[in-house]
């Protein structure tokens, strides 16, 4: 038996697809001594283990965590399904990439929220690590389950399974929990009490209790930037070199959840940003870049990073474009053999539609833009768009197809090999947004829409269209209630996981689940009123209410809102030291 | 462009035996990046490392020394040691030869006996499978060039 440590024999590894997800030992992955070091914690992501080696909040804790002497850090990932029957069959635990040690040894489990779909997920990875699934039945010898990222920021839909929920970025903080809950759990101190301790730190939310929290942001002085990253064993969907450019946006796109999550800005100096790249490639190899920003052209010094990085050797990629910063200069120095598909996102064929989003450009804009790029040299072009977006009617929707249509004739009279290709989904009114009282359109109405669009579309554009029940799941899950979670977990026994997986079988396992927890799941997709409360008001993440409401208003009316970097809009968000940073 | 290519030969055992192929020979770039090697690139769209990969062996099969033929833009004196630090144990470099190995056998040490295959022409699986072994039990133990010079990967004696 070669993997006598992780008790499978080489027949049952051989049996599974890609045995190396669960093998560990990559380059530059750290395995410190278990029984010498302190604290313990396991970063579980809730997917593929390739899925998860591309997030760069993964490495970054990882680097974080074990540059303490007291503390290691290991990686979990949901196994595969195959791999899961074969735990299950073999009634053996998922054990950490580093050590081997099952889940339920570790003092505290981190897990990373980026999507609501991978909800069944993180019940399929606790479970299979030997871990009680509801935080009200661990005892104290049991780890403390703690989860943030975005797609938390509204628990309802996972409260009974965290012992604590981190609203906002842990950067600064995390080390802090980690130390806390493991010495509570080496003493085998009372839980409540422990969490009742851990409401001290700002953006610590515990279930139980119900306490009223604020989002807590990191000071750009206190931003960690990994100079290693850890070369998975299978390739990574992205595998890059990565460094964030920008934390936060102030667009204001008035459905971008992440833009009010992570608000406000906070730049990285372009020496410092380049410094970490080359770094990254001296110890991984890597020589992919990848410049992370949810603005990346609005980023004030891209021409200074492009310039640092030039003649190293690297790939670098390109964002979606904007179009009211584009600079065609730039693209070149980034892109001189026009290779890169450039991403524009539209959102909505509709100028009026589109101005209610707070997206302030023009479809003859976009026209305009894909004419000269097309001439320019570069011939792939990828669109993204959303209908059932507040206020759309049939026509916005037909009026997406006649973007395309336009923008593909533009494109081929400059370019013969100019090619365009779209995205369209359903569009997921998110909390913590001006649409987060919005009504979210049924499967059926958005299948309409997507036929409505297909009909009109011109032959020769590709065009994909997100499976409905992703937005319907997905839009049940962001803004739910307490309720929903019991439907979570039935839909998890009854089979369902990798609900994002767009072969998953699952929708069934979850209308049962629907019937049996005795909730009417499309209640959950209509409009909320801006009067009443809605279950997360208890905790504070990004712009104010009274600043979403007027927002919501002033989208009714068509007006813009201006980029906060050049004026405050009274959001409260920023105050203190936390106000947006320029590189 | 002048070509200095060297053929250098990495383990591919323990962990990294079970990697694809793919991703193994992903490795193998990343490390010689990694060791700022003057490696050379090709010409197209993407930049990638210039190397020529071995024939792949399956899922499970462990190796003593693969050889990737390596272009480099300039003579390099190649420290294994030195070179070892930018991989893992179980992809460390063993060998380094100055020619291009073509037209080989490989070598393997089978419990049912030594086992040599073109896999250029051959199927190592088919072939292990009618030996009735499986893929884990089997290790590439050596190169055999057509003139019959052999090429040991690892110190002990072929069984």
């Amino acid at each position: 038996m070669l993997y006598s440590t992780i008790m499978l024999t080489n027949d049952e590894l051989y049996s599974v697809e890609k045995p190396s997800r669960y093998l560990g030992g990559e380059y530059n992955s750290i395995s410190k001594d278990w029984e010498s070091t302190d604290f313990k914690v396991a970063l579980l992501y809730p997917d593929l283990y390739e899925v998860g080696m591309s997030y760069h909040g993964l490495q970054l804790f990882y680097f974080l965590l074990n540059g303490e002497p007291d503390i290691l850090a290991e990686r979990v990932f949901t196994p595969a399904p195959d791999m899961g029957a074969l735990l299950r069959s073999k009634n053996l635990h998922l054990w950490s990439l580093e050590s081997k040690k099952p889940l339920h040894h570790f003092d505290v489990i981190a897990v990373h929220c980026l999507t609501e779909l991978a909800a069944t997920n993180i019940l399929e990875t606790l479970y299979l690590g030997g871990i009680p699934l509801r935080a009200d039945q661990r005892a104290p010898s049991d780890p403390y389950v703690i989860a943030g990222g975005p797609a938390i920021s509204n628990p309802s839909y996972m409260e009974p399974f965290f012992d604590a929920v981190f609203i906002g970025e842990a950067d600064d903080k995390l080390i802090e929990i980690t130390r806390m809950l493991a010495e509570a759990r080496r003493l085998r101190a009372n839980r409540m009490q422990t969490l009742e301790d851990l409401t001290r730190v700002e953006g610590i939310y515990v279930p139980a209790l119900r306490n009223e929290v604020q989002e807590h942001h990191v000071l750009s002085r206190h931003m960690f930037y990994p100079t290693k990253l850890i070369v998975p064993n299978v390739e990574a969907v992205q595998e890059r070199a990565v460094v964030e450019l920008a934390r936060g946006c102030t667009r204001g796109c008035r459905f971008c959840h992440a833009g009010y999550f992570y608000r406000p800005v906070r730049e990285t100096g372009a020496a410092k940003a380049a410094d970490v790249i080359m770094n990254i490639k001296r110890s991984t190899g890597f020589y992919e870049v990848g410049l992370l920003s949810l603005s990346t052209f609005d980023y004030s010094q891209l021409h200074e990073v492009v310039e640092l990085l030039k003649g190293q050797d690297l790939n670098l990629s390109l964002p979606s474009l904007r179009l009211d910063s584009l600079d065609i200069g730039l693209l070149h120095e980034v892109d001189p053999t026009h290779r890169l598909t450039l991403t524009l996102a539209p959102e909505t064929g509709s100028d009026r539609l589109r101005k209610t989003l707070n997206k302030p450009f023009s479809n003859e804009q976009i026209l305009a833009a894909v004419e000269e790029l097309a001439a320019a040299g570069w011939t792939k072009f990828k669109f993204y768009f959303m209908v059932g977006l507040p206020g759309e009617t049939e026509d916005d929707m037909l009026q997406i197809a006649h973007l395309l249509n336009e923008a593909d004739d533009r494109a081929f009279k400059q370019n013969r090999r100019a090619r365009v290709h779209a995205t369209i989904a359903s569009f997921v009114p998110k909390p913590y947004t001006p649409f987060q009282w919005a009504r979210q359109i049924s499967i059926e109405e958005a299948r309409k829409a997507y036929e409505l669009v297909y009909r009109q579309l011109k032959r020769q554009i590709e065009a994909s269209f997100r499976n409905p029940w992703f937005s319907f799941l997905e839009g049940l899950l962001s803004r739910s209630d307490v309720r929903v979670s019991d439907a979570v977990l039935k839909a998890w026994q009854k089979g369902a996981v990798f609900d994002a997986a767009e072969v998953s079988t699952n929708s069934e396992a979850w209308q049962q689940a629907f019937v049996e927890a005795e909730l009417e799941p499309n209640a959950y997709l209509s409009a909320r009123d801006p009067d009443q409360p809605l279950p997360w008001d208890h905790i504070k993440v990004g712009a104010s209410k009274a600043y979403l409401q007027a927002e919501l208003e002033r989208s009714k009316l068509g007006q813009g809102t201006m980029d906060c970097r050049y004026g405050c809009l009274g959001c409260q968000v920023c105050g203190g030291e936390l106000w947006p940073t320029m590189a | 462009m002048a070509d200095y290519g060297v053929t250098i030969f990495f383990r591919k055992t323990g962990t990294a035996a079970w990697l694809s192929y793919r991703d193994y020979v992903r490795h193998i770039a990343y490390g010689l990046i990694r060791s700022g090697s003057p490696l050379t690139f090709s010409e197209g769209f993407r930049h990638r490392v210039a190397l020529q990969a071995p024939q792949a062996l399956p899922l499970g099969v462990a190796s003593f020394g693969e050889p990737f033929y390596v272009s480099l833009a300039s003579p390099m004196s190649v420290d294994l040691g030195a070179l070892a630090h930018f991989f893992t144990t179980d992809e460390a470099p063993v060998a380094i030869e100055n020619k291009k190995w073509k037209n080989y056998l490989s070598v393997f040490d089978t419990p049912a006996g030594i086992l040599k295959v073109d896999l250029e022409k051959q199927s190592l699986k088919q072939a292990i499978e009618s030996l009735g072994v499986k893929p884990w039990e089997i290790v590439k133990v050596a190169l055999e060039s057509k003139d019959g010079y052999t090429l040991m990967l690892h110190g002990r004696k072929l069984s």
